[in-house]
């Protein structure tokens, strides 16, 4: 396939030779003619050649394991076999998404004999979690005079699913005293009030019922107060994480995405709260994806969720009324309900006293802030339109924010920093108010 | 430029490139400046100055921007030729527009090419500008050979020719203008020939000669060798095949095209050159256009693993 160097070469022979032949130049005219039919005849030659025994190369690729964590190598294996009479020269490369760290021949060059297989091995890493593909392989080769050139596809495509690294959630996982950070221990989830476990005892008020009183605590202090005894109950919490999966959270950069770090914060802490012997379920919400887990104890949730996530890669658009709606026809059990977005494109949303948002769900609407995944700009003209419009979205977005706590959602702007701490402190919040 | 440090081989290969045009620039400045503008050819020169002073995004529209310009004005020209009831400013932008005018400007076009092809950081486009300037200079290079050969008809005939001239608005002719003419006719005249009557009725350089005519071909050969060598000169892979690959197409080109340069040279006399120069070039294309057509993919070897 000639490039359009090999055309605009040619071109500009062919017109002096024109120019030369007007004139009679014949000095002019051998010297254009000669150099037109030798970069003729090296185009022509590699077409012959080389460029038809490209496509007699197979390849067929091995990649170790389709399910792997962030972080984690996974090792690939090329094996190229020369089918042609003829010996080839070529390049190639394994077409990777940018979020693969590589290592190992994943590109090089090749000279395969006839009937000749050469193997060669490569390692790759996901910095972020989702579905990616790995290949097709691109085999490509040029002629001498870099005038031509066929580049060649193979078919052989696969799939590495990417899970959250175990890094991320580590802290989660273990009995680290980070733990302590937003859990007291076991069985933290108790209910004052009626129950068969004694919790400690009061000052009497008029609505106490008469017969808790603790008659063994009457006039402690001054001889005629009463006391009332305070029992209390095991409950289980349900937390549900309604998250906003569309095209807005696919920003970032390699190793700094916002789904990627929205994914394993969640990850952690659905992790914190199964260990407190709670129930975590999780709707992964957009256009072009309707994802449920219902509320469950036990660590199967949450490995559902990670395969369930990792087979997929953010995509569509996001709507609260959607969301709203969705929550209110799944989500049966009495819950708290964590909705985290970054409400992109918040100028669409038009506030107003809906009475789908009144669908009687403990919500909780987490406001994730962008800022912090916006790539760095070296341009200072493209970074100051940059900032201006994050500045505009975040007085947006807090002005939303207000809108949603005016109704009765309790809503916060958080940034990646704050995201674990707000959740779960209104987590503890929410465990003992319901 | 390499981390900072000039790369003198890759200009080396510039100059060797564009050598047969620095040697023609040189040679017809020596019999044409003293008959062009040189307002028109330090403006000219000028925008080259100037496209490599202006910030890196601005250059590709320096160039642009002078030949709107310059249209304009001839536009402008023109209107003020049909009326007169223009704005007095521009009255003032009018330019001549005369045959000078148009040899100066082809001359200094010449010039600039020369000097883009020589600076230029991309071989392809320094081959762009050495062949478009060649073209340019060869027939600076008619122009003075007719100035060398026909000063002596010229003055022979003098008051012939400069009624000949004042017909077509020219007065008070110098050589460069009278050869310029006579060579640009020539040159149309030949076209005219050969477009509606399909054969070669006068090319100027066939008969007329010049004192370079025997440094040419040599010149020609260096520029010829710098071009493979700078095409070639970035290879690092498998450099003994490739070698070996570029070799077999000089000599199959050189084979093909060296017999039907000598029947073309032998039918010449028939007025034929050209058809058989063009019919040889013609068939090449379309080989090459033939044999570029994209590879069918071979569905046995390579299937979908998915």
């Amino acid at each position: 396939m000639i490039r359009k160097t090999g055309f605009a070469l040619l071109s500009a022979l062919v017109f002096g030779l024109m120019g030369a032949t007007l004139l009679g130049y014949s000095d002019a005219i051998l010297f254009f003619f000669l150099l037109i039919f030798i970069v003729g005849f090296d185009i022509i030659i590699f077409n012959l050649i080389l460029a038809s025994s490209i496509p007699e190369i197979s390849v067929v690729r091995e990649v170790g394991q389709s399910f792997v964590r962030k972080g984690q190598f996974n090792d690939v294996i090329l094996r190229f076999t020369n089918n042609s009479k003829r010996s080839t020269d070529f390049s190639y490369f394994d077409t990777l998404s940018s979020v693969f760290r590589t290592e190992g021949e994943y590109q090089g060059d090749l000279r395969l004999a006839p009937g000749q297989t050469i193997v060669k091995k490569y390692s790759i890493s996901a910095t972020a979690i989702g579905k990616y593909g790995v290949g097709p392989i691109i085999m490509y080769a040029d002629d001498p005079l870099h005038l031509a050139m066929v580049t060649y596809a193979l078919p052989s495509k696969d799939e590495v699913k990417v899970a959250p690294s175990t890094t991320d959630i580590f802290s989660r996982r273990s009995e680290r005293v980070s733990n302590l950070l937003y859990t007291r221990g076991l069985h933290i989830s108790r209910k004052v009030g009626q129950g068969y476990n004694f919790y400690g005892v009061r000052e009497y008020t008029e609505n106490d019922d008469f017969r808790y009183v603790a008659w063994s605590r009457y006039g402690l202090q001054n001889g005629e107060d009463l006391y009332i005894k305070q029992m209390e109950e095991e409950r289980q919490v349900n937390v549900v994480f309604v998250i906003d999966y569309s095209e807005s959270v696919n920003q970032g950069t390699p190793g700094h995405f916002l789904f990627d770090t929205l994914i394993s914060q969640i990850t952690a802490m659905s992790l914190g709260i199964l260990k407190n012997h709670d129930s975590v379920g999780y709707l992964v919400t957009s256009s072009e994806h309707d994802i449920y887990l219902k509320p469950d104890m036990g660590s199967t949730v949450v490995d559902r969720f990670e395969r369930a996530i990792s087979a997929i890669k953010p995509g569509g658009t996001f709507s609260v009324a959607d969301a709203f709606k969705k929550i209110k026809d799944r989500v049966k059990k009495q819950a708290i309900i964590f909705m985290i977005t970054p409400f992109a494109y918040p100028e669409e949303f038009r506030t107003g006293r809906d009475p789908l948002f009144q669908i009687g769900k403990k919500i909780n609407l987490v406001i994730v802030s962008r800022t912090d995944f916006v790539p760095e700009r070296q341009d200072s003209v493209e970074k100051r339109m940059v900032l201006a419009t994050l500045d505009r979205e975040s007085r947006w977005i807090r002005g939303i924010s207000r809108f949603f706590n005016s109704i009765g959602i309790r809503s916060l702007v958080v940034n990646e920093k704050n995201i674990v701490p707000f959740v779960m402190g209104e987590y503890e919040y929410g465990k003992v108010t319901q | 430029m390499i981390h900072g440090k000039i790369d003198y081989s890759h200009y080396l290969l510039n100059i060797g490139i564009m050598f047969p045009s620095i040697f023609l620039l040189i040679f017809v400045s020596t019999y044409i400046l003293p008959y062009v503008s040189a307002a028109w050819i330090a403006l000219i020169v000028a925008l080259f100055f100037l496209k490599q002073l202006v910030p890196r995004r601005y250059k590709q529209y320096v160039y642009p921007v002078a030949i709107m310009v310059f249209l304009l004005l001839v536009l402008n020209t023109l209107a003020l030729e049909l009326t007169q009831s223009i704005l007095p400013i521009l009255s003032e932008l009018r330019i001549t527009l005369s045959f000078g005018t148009m040899a100066t400007i082809t001359f200094a076009l010449g010039l600039v090419t020369v000097a883009e092809g020589l600076i230029s950081p991309k071989v392809i486009v320094t081959i762009g500008e050495s062949f478009g300037s060649l073209v340019l200079l060869i027939e600076q290079l008619g122009i003075v050979a007719v100035m060398l050969t026909g000063n002596q008809v010229f003055l022979a005939t003098e008051s012939g020719v400069v009624s000949y001239l004042a017909g077509l608005g020219v007065y008070g002719p110098n050589p460069y203008i009278v050869a310029f003419i006579t060579t640009v006719s020539l040159e149309a005249y030949a076209l005219y020939n050969l477009l509606i009557f399909g054969y070669q009725f006068y090319l100027p350089l066939t008969v007329l000669s010049t004192p370079v005519d025997s440094i040419m071909p040599f010149i020609f050969m260096i520029s010829a060798g710098s071009i493979l060598i700078s095409l070639y000169v970035k290879e690092k892979r498998n450099i003994a095949s490739r070698l070996g690959m570029i070799g077999t197409a000089g000599i199959a080109g050189a084979l093909v095209a060296l017999p039907i340069l000598l029947v073309s040279q032998e039918i010449a006399s028939y007025g034929y050159q050209i058809f058989v120069i063009g019919l040889g070039v013609t068939i090449l294309l379309i080989v090459v256009a033939i044999t570029s057509r994209k590879v069918p993919a071979n569905e046995t070897i390579n299937t979908s693993l998915k």
